[in-house]
């Protein structure tokens, strides 16, 4: 899928900024909680990535007020009834995708440049 | 640590703590058993207050426009300065000193710092409204293809 083709106005979105990467990421599979959102952040950078409370909720007003992400539902009553549910938007999808067709150029890229010498053909 | 984290968020800026002032406070007492966790949380929890306040609520322009626009008073020391403005000193024939110089130069670059941190704020704005109504016609071309029409409101 080529995400960016045509779609100049993604441009002014890219690239996303780490924080923004993940929990775009994190809510690409399913809605979740700031807490639920933290937790998937460490898993998928192996725990390099452990953003705090603080720095999620700045980047959930940023990405809400882009309009990549939306609050979509309250908790159940069997949970916290302070925690908010959010979910990534169409518009969201569609950002996160262009940035994973960037991240996949970069990719190739490097991965070309860091082939041993004899390995690459001239 | 609870009631210190509780501070800490209280002090953050009335629109963002009413948005997730609550909700931090939960995560806090998610993690809150692992004392090590609790206190990187304290951690965030300052360096969010700082970000708030200083980048994010624009208190920096009012801060640094008021820095510069104080450098003149604050550089020249008391009771040396003559009032003498340019008109006056080059209309009586009289050399301005190197006092008053040095007064007009950091007013001059005071002020073009407040024109400057004005500027910058305008273009921003100017480029976050560019950007919300590049996904307002988003949103609209794919309501419009799904048969319905949302509301800006």
């Amino acid at each position: 899928m080529n995400a960016r083709a045509g779609t100049p106005e993604l441009e002014g979105f890219l690239p996303l900024g780490q924080a923004a990467l993940y929990i775009l990421l994190a809510l690409a599979g399913e809605e979740r909680h700031g807490y639920g959102i933290m937790l998937e952040a460490a898993r998928q950078s192996r725990g390099k990535y452990k953003p705090g409370p603080g720095t999620l909720y700045d980047n959930l007003r940023k990405l809400i007020d882009q309009g990549m992400i939306e609050e979509s539902r309250r908790a159940s009553p069997t949970e916290d009834p302070r925690r908010r549910y959010y979910r990534i938007t169409a518009f969201g999808r569609r950002v996160l995708a262009a940035d994973v067709e960037r991240l996949e150029a970069v990719v190739r890229e490097a991965k070309a440049r860091l082939r041993p010498p004899s390995a690459r053909t001239i | 640590m609870r009631p210190f984290y509780g501070a800490l968020v209280h002090l953050h800026p009335p629109p963002f703590r009413r948005e997730f002032g609550e909700q931090m406070l939960s995560i806090f007492e998610e993690m809150a058993a692992d004392r090590r966790a609790a206190a990187s949380l304290c951690v965030d929890a300052v360096i969010s207050l700082a970000r708030q306040w200083l980048l994010r609520s624009g208190l920096w322009k009012v801060l640094a426009a008021i820095a510069l626009a104080g450098l003149p008073f604050a550089a020249i020391p008391f009771g040396a300065p003559r009032v003498r403005s340019w008109a006056i000193a080059s209309g009586s024939g009289l050399q301005p000193s190197i006092e008053d110089l040095v007064k007009i130069t950091l007013t001059t670059f005071g002020l073009i710092s407040i024109i400057l941190a004005a500027t910058v704020s305008w273009a921003r704005a100017v480029s976050n409204r560019r950007r919300a109504s590049c996904h307002w016609s988003y949103v609209q071309s794919r309501s419009a293809t799904a048969g319905f029409r949302p509301s800006k409101t």
